[in-house]
């Protein structure tokens, strides 16, 4: 009787399953898909970028950093930035591969929904260039 | 105002919001309490650079906010994640709100002011159930570690 190999596939997470992501999750990957930072930067990243709009206090980053830590969307960084920047007692994050599809479909799901505003006149269609 | 009375005032800011981190899970505190404080005190010096005292305080008005639901949301977590110490404690806090309601409300129909008796019969109804819950958790943890003692 021949013996069948058998050798463990590695099962690749679907990054549908975790969307819809919270504002502050996906602001997070936002704010991380350009490089690592340390918590305060990703705060300020996000209060700039959204003109202040959204505003995310200590507990609900470190909240949604640690259940984004456990999907395995993001991860503590080794690498520490130039000396003369470099923040001994600050933690860096960095995004994953899987961080990045899990951001790319959740920014798709957004921009269908999008779309489908457009659609319904909620919100004005871009206008061609 | 010396200079440095503000950062006086960021620096107790800062051991006051250590303080109360102590109202979220201690595994989540350990793990990212330093980091937190640290985000705390940064925001806090930006705040009174840019609003002055107001600024600061309307930032410890949200960072409070904040800090509340972040305590909630950890010990929900942990009983979510089937914490059973958590379990336990939530447990007993529940037979303890039933149960005394069920004998106060028992007292207080029966002894202390007599009611109709349309209306006593509604308590005692009210009454019975907060038992049955009392009694039904308790029968229900009692099966449970019954069970898990006979594998």
């Amino acid at each position: 009787m021949r013996k069948r190999k058998i050798t463990a596939k590695k099962v690749e997470p679907d990054p549908e399953a975790l969307l819809p992501l919270t504002p502050a999750m996906f602001e997070i990957l936002v704010a991380l898909a350009d490089g690592e930072r340390h918590g305060y930067a990703i705060m300020q990243e996000v209060d700039a970028r959204t003109e202040g709009k959204m505003r995310i206090g200590p507990g609900t980053l470190y909240r949604s950093i640690q259940r984004l830590m456990e999907d395995g969307l993001i991860t503590e960084s080794d690498e520490r930035p130039a000396l003369e920047m470099d923040d001994e007692r600050r933690r860096y994050y960095r995004i994953t591969d899987f961080g990045y599809r899990v951001a790319v479909a959740e920014a798709r799901r957004l921009a269908e929904l999008v779309a489908t505003a457009q659609a319904k006149k909620l919100l004005p269609k871009p206008r061609a260039r | 105002m010396s200079r440095q009375t503000p950062e006086k005032i960021v620096a107790v800011s800062h051991r006051l919001y250590l303080l109360l981190l102590g109202a979220c899970r201690s595994e989540f505190r350990l793990r990212f309490g330093r980091e937190m404080g640290q985000v705390f005190r940064d925001r806090c010096r930006e705040a009174r650079r840019r609003g002055g005292l107001i600024g600061l305080a309307l930032w410890w008005v949200r960072a409070l906010s904040d800090l509340a639901g972040t305590a909630v949301a950890t010990h929900v977590n942990a009983v979510e994640q089937g914490d059973v110490e958590m379990k336990r404690i939530l447990r007993i806090a529940t037979q303890g709100i039933f149960g005394s309601a069920g004998i106060l409300l028992l007292f207080y129909t029966m002894v202390k002011r007599p009611m109709p008796h349309w209306n006593a019969g509604v308590l005692l109804c009210v009454v019975i159930a907060c038992l049955s819950v009392t009694l039904g958790l308790t029968w229900a943890a009692a099966f449970r570690e019954n069970g898990r003692t006979q594998k």
